[in-house]
């Protein structure tokens, strides 16, 4: 899968479980762009983990900033 | 306005928090990638086990808001008895005593209302008024007692009830694999609380001035442009939990000044307060109260105990919380608050004295 493939895949979680209509780019700040309270990260964590079939681990959400980072952890896990 | 005693029933259905997880796994995991979330979740809340409407493999077989709903009619009015008759003969009294009903819900819809039901199967006088409501949520155990408080003021020789019956069970959402959702699905569980209150003059009567608890004063306080934080959205389904991660925030935000002028204008403080009688709405939000309001540890133990032991009843919860302060009664003359928020967003605070 490519790094646009995740991405395109990332902006699918983003608008059927987030409400997300907005571009889904690399550098799209994740907090302020999905409006992520600890609900709303929890929802897209699980959600790339059922979309990709992936599992994050504790601690991976700690340094996932822009969707960039969240395209780097998911290619990581899906090893 | 008195309290006299406080009922509870619950379904014969008991399942501990292991035995519920397994459950859901074994339903969700095709459709869940990492169903130890499921799991993360359920212990999260805290919850050791909950009370059930149903045998917990009838669920599955549920077909849709009508088959929920019928069992909500079916059961509720069955606890919704025994908590009615739990508390009235705790009190001394008989169906005929009893003036007026308020009954609340939110966790199914009934016409005739689940209180008319009752008043056929245990015998109320026909002149009963009847007062059911739906659609305050957790913070109508609170909102209950401030009502019928109300009401008893305006008429000193009745007796009064206000009957909770929440079947939480039944509104679970097999399809909705949200965080909302999963959340839900591990802190709500199912029961009855049943409180009697009685007027000043009946009170006398009843001699319990002196060793119940009186209503001293009531505060409603609604949070404008809210209604995202909490709630359910109805469809053909049944109901859908709305729950936002604000409901915390909604706690650390207001409840102290609202406590502090509610109380300011009875001349008190939160100094003044013996006895917190919380409704258990779930781990973050009691964090937050015992916070915001410098509580000392031990000061929310039985709310803290009844979300360990039953799960978040909704309204029913905070009554019996009630009942467990009821039984160990704190120091005559003691202040007591009793406290709730709910949908809209909003929440209740009633003053009492022991």
């Amino acid at each position: 899968m490519t790094d646009a493939e995740i991405r395109a895949g990332i902006a699918h979680v983003a608008r059927t479980h987030l409400g997300f209509e907005g571009d889904v780019q690399d550098d799209t700040q994740l907090v302020e762009a999905l409006r992520l309270d600890s609900l709303r990260l929890l929802t897209l964590v699980a959600e790339v983990e059922n979309h990709f079939s992936v599992m994050l681990e504790d601690g991976d959400e700690a340094g996932i900033e822009r969707v960039g980072d969240l395209v780097a952890v998911i290619r990581r896990r899906m090893g | 306005m008195y309290i006299a005693t406080v009922g509870r029933a619950f379904p014969p259905h008991y399942a501990d928090q292991d035995a519920l997880i397994a459950a859901f796994r074994a339903a969700w995991s095709a459709r869940y990638h990492n169903v130890g979330r499921i799991e993360q979740l359920h212990r999260n809340v805290l919850v050791g086990g909950r009370h059930l409407a149903l045998p917990i493999d009838q669920y599955l077989g549920l077909r849709g808001f009508t088959d929920a709903n019928d069992a909500f009619v079916r059961v509720g009015t069955d606890v919704g008895a025994a908590a009615v008759t739990d508390a009235l003969g705790r009190a001394g009294l008989t169906p005929r005593d009893v003036d007026a009903i308020w009954f609340v819900s939110v966790t199914g819809v009934a016409a005739p209302s689940i209180d008319a039901r009752l008043v056929n199967r245990l015998g109320f006088r026909p002149d009963i008024k009847r007062t059911p409501i739906f659609g305050l949520g957790c913070v109508a155990g609170a909102a209950g007692v401030a009502r019928v408080s109300d009401y008893l003021r305006g008429f000193p020789d009745h007796v009064a009830l206000l009957l909770s019956v929440e079947l939480c069970s039944l509104t679970l959402q097999k399809e909705d694999l949200s965080i909302p959702n999963l959340i839900a699905s591990g802190l709500f569980g199912d029961g009855a609380a049943c409180v009697v209150m009685a007027g000043e003059r009946r009170a006398e009567r009843m001699s319990l001035t002196g060793r119940a608890p009186c209503v001293v004063a009531t505060r409603s306080v609604f949070y404008p442009d809210t209604e995202g934080v909490m709630g359910w959205n109805i469809g053909s389904d049944g109901f859908k939990i709305v729950l936002s991660a604000e409901v915390p925030d909604m706690v650390t935000r207001h409840l102290r000044g609202d406590v502090d002028r509610f109380l300011a204008g009875q001349g008190l403080t939160v100094a003044d307060i013996r006895t917190w009688v919380a409704h258990p709405g779930g781990p973050k939000v009691l964090e937050a109260m015992q916070t915001v309001l410098e509580l000392p540890p031990d000061a929310l133990a039985h709310t803290w105990a009844s979300l360990s032991e039953v799960g978040n009843l909704s309204s029913a919860s905070v009554l019996m919380v009630l009942r467990e302060t009821l039984a160990e009664p704190p120091t005559p003359g003691s202040y007591g608050l009793l406290l709730a928020m709910g949908p809209g967003f909003c929440s209740e605070l009633v003053l009492l004295r022991w």
